[in-house]
């Protein structure tokens, strides 16, 4: 009986909001249960908007840390992702800024306005086939598609990568980026439309 | 495709990003099962969007968790300290008021006993003077043996710390490409040494290393050696993104396995052979006086008994840093690595004469350039 009432009590059983109680006594076991829950998600999101692996860490550490001190102000009732993505997403957008005044890089643009619908878009589009079979072809496919997002402008970048890859909800996406829900719609609107215009003028359009 | 209303489409965004309500959602199944260009519409715009599929699923690395709970554990405990501090001082404020000390008087005692004391002072001085003292030992000694030595050491490792990042590098891009290791197509008989050069085609052999630096993989400056270079250098990003190589050879200090057999597969966990080393000794003089790209001004080079023995001139010609295949570095005091067979990593078997354009004939034939 006992060894069952301990293995329930264990980090890895608590809740996430359990897990932050702890975390904001400054427990260490919460903190690695934390960091050990949201760890891939936080670093795949971070690695595909900042692509610069050494600011990624920098920007890593920096959430937790930062969700430590702003641990009396934090909602016990709110869900811990959403506000974890939301740390993250600032700390991000403060690390590109730090780097485009040192003149090391540069956010691009801050476009909220494509004149083009999704659909004038897509239906320029040739064809279907977009995932080659071949390893080669997916490897250069891999580099192009990167090269897209990371020339894309910050803002539509990060709504396009919380949308597809997180799968937040618009009201989700919102708070995370401080933002009312209809510019969340026209904004994500935006980057799609910036994205396939893209990826089809690097391709001359023959292919997606 | 049949045009679709600004509404339509945007029920369908909705519905592909299950962003809608229940209702929404009927109505865009409703919609697919109706309307032949609502289905086109959706199945270019999820073709579209599948694409950044291709954006690989990085896992975190285990030793960014170890640093980031270390710190987190850090900083808890210094701020609770710094809390039990705040709260004793409030403590005694409050005892202090609750005796009534707080008077004038009693401030300018407290003020008086502040005051810096002679032997405060002196130990103060005596900081400062051994700092500068110090400082002019250190000026002093520069050309001392021992801190040549020490210096020399110093530099030994940072070098090998670049390589042990450039290896990470490789590492990454392997992930991300399949296994391969960084590299361009060449044709045999191509100049290698060409540095810098702008053109379509692949020449210089630091084009595949470019690839690092130009899809983030690494640093610039991971590719100067501090046995040769000591100033960091600075790229703008546009010119990282444009450019198909490395401005010139002031850029790069390190020789790249020349490779015109298949593109290598990246062999984590296998020592089998050398990819990067120190600069190759053999070209050293004959790179200095190539002012320029154009033409084959490469004047040929025979190996003499001394080019044959030499190391690289990057650590004092005592030895050169190695990057294995496995991803190990290894400070070799010869050209001949244990694990290569009597197989010397700065020239091609059998041959005597270099002129800047010859490719190992041998996959086994490790030849290490510019």
């Amino acid at each position: 009986m006992s060894q069952t009432g301990s293995t329930m009590d264990t980090a890895e059983n608590k809740t996430d909001s359990q897990l932050l109680a702890d975390y904001i006594n400054g427990s260490e076991e919460a903190f690695r249960e934390i960091v050990g829950r949201y760890k891939d998600p936080l670093y795949a999101f971070l690695r595909r908007l900042l692509n610069q692996p050494n600011i990624v860490d920098e920007v890593f550490q920096e959430t937790f840390l930062q969700l430590y001190q702003s641990r009396e102000t934090f909602d016990m009732e709110r869900p811990l992702r959403p506000w974890l993505f939301t740390i993250a997403a600032n700390k991000a957008r403060d690390a590109l800024r730090r780097q485009q005044r040192a003149g090391t890089t540069s956010i691009g643009t801050m476009g909220d306005t494509e004149e083009l619908s999704i659909e004038d878009v897509v239906s320029t589009l040739k064809s279907y086939q977009i995932t080659p079979y071949e390893d080669a072809a997916r490897a250069e496919t891999a580099a192009r598609v990167r090269q897209v997002i990371e020339k894309m402008p910050a803002n539509l970048k990060e709504i396009l990568l919380l949308a597809y890859f997180e799968q937040f909800s618009y009201k989700q996406m919102a708070a995370i980026l401080s933002i009312p829900i209809g510019t969340v719609k026209s904004r994500l609107h935006t980057a799609i439309v910036h994205f396939t215009k893209k990826w089809k003028a690097m391709n001359g359009g023959n292919n997606l | 495709m049949m045009s679709l209303s600004k509404a339509q489409q945007e029920l369908l965004l909705d519905f592909y990003f299950s962003c809608g309500s229940p209702e929404n959602i009927e109505q865009a199944k409703q919609l697919l099962i109706t309307c032949p260009g609502a289905r086109e519409f959706y199945d270019k715009l999820s073709a579209s969007m599948s694409l950044l599929d291709h954006l690989n699923d990085h896992s975190c690395p285990e030793h960014l968790v170890e640093t980031t709970v270390a710190k987190l554990t850090e900083y808890a405990k210094t701020a609770s300290g710094r809390t039990v501090a705040i709260t004793s001082d409030k403590t005694d404020d409050r005892q202090a008021v609750s005796a009534g000390k707080t008077t004038l008087g009693s401030l300018l005692e407290a003020e008086r006993r502040k005051t810096i004391s002679a032997a405060g002072n002196f130990w103060m001085r005596f900081r400062e003077v051994a700092t500068i003292a110090a400082v002019f030992v250190l000026i002093a000694f520069m050309g001392n043996p021992v801190l040549r030595n020490i210096r020399y050491k110093a530099r030994q490792t940072i070098c090998s710390a670049n390589l042990a990042r450039i290896a990470e590098g490789i590492q990454r891009y392997s992930h991300d490409f399949d296994n391969c290791m960084p590299a361009v197509r060449i044709t045999a008989g191509q100049p290698w040494w060409k540095i810098g050069s702008r053109g379509a085609e692949n020449v210089s052999n630091t084009r595949p290393l470019w690839l690092l630096v130009k899809g983030n993989y690494c640093d610039a400056n991971d590719f100067l050696c501090p046995g040769r270079c000591c100033k960091p250098r600075k790229l703008e990003p546009a010119f990282i993104r444009q450019s198909p190589d490395f401005p010139s050879l002031d850029y790069i200090t390190y020789s790249f396995r020349l490779n015109p057999f298949d593109l290598p597969a990246y062999l984590p966990g296998e020592k089998t052979t050398v990819i990067i080393s120190d600069r190759n000794p053999l070209f050293d003089k004959v790179m200095k006086k190539l002012s320029s790209l154009d033409g084959n001004s490469f004047d040929p080079i025979e190996l003499s008994e001394k080019l044959a023995m030499q190391n690289s001139t990057s650590h004092c010609n005592k030895g050169q840093n190695l990057l294995f295949s496995d991803g190990s570095v290894i400070f070799s005091k010869t050209r001949k690595p244990v694990n290569l067979v009597d197989d010397d990593i700065f020239t091609i078997q059998r041959l005597k004469i270099y002129r800047g354009t010859e490719f190992p004939q041998q996959p086994g034939d490790v030849f290490l350039v510019p």
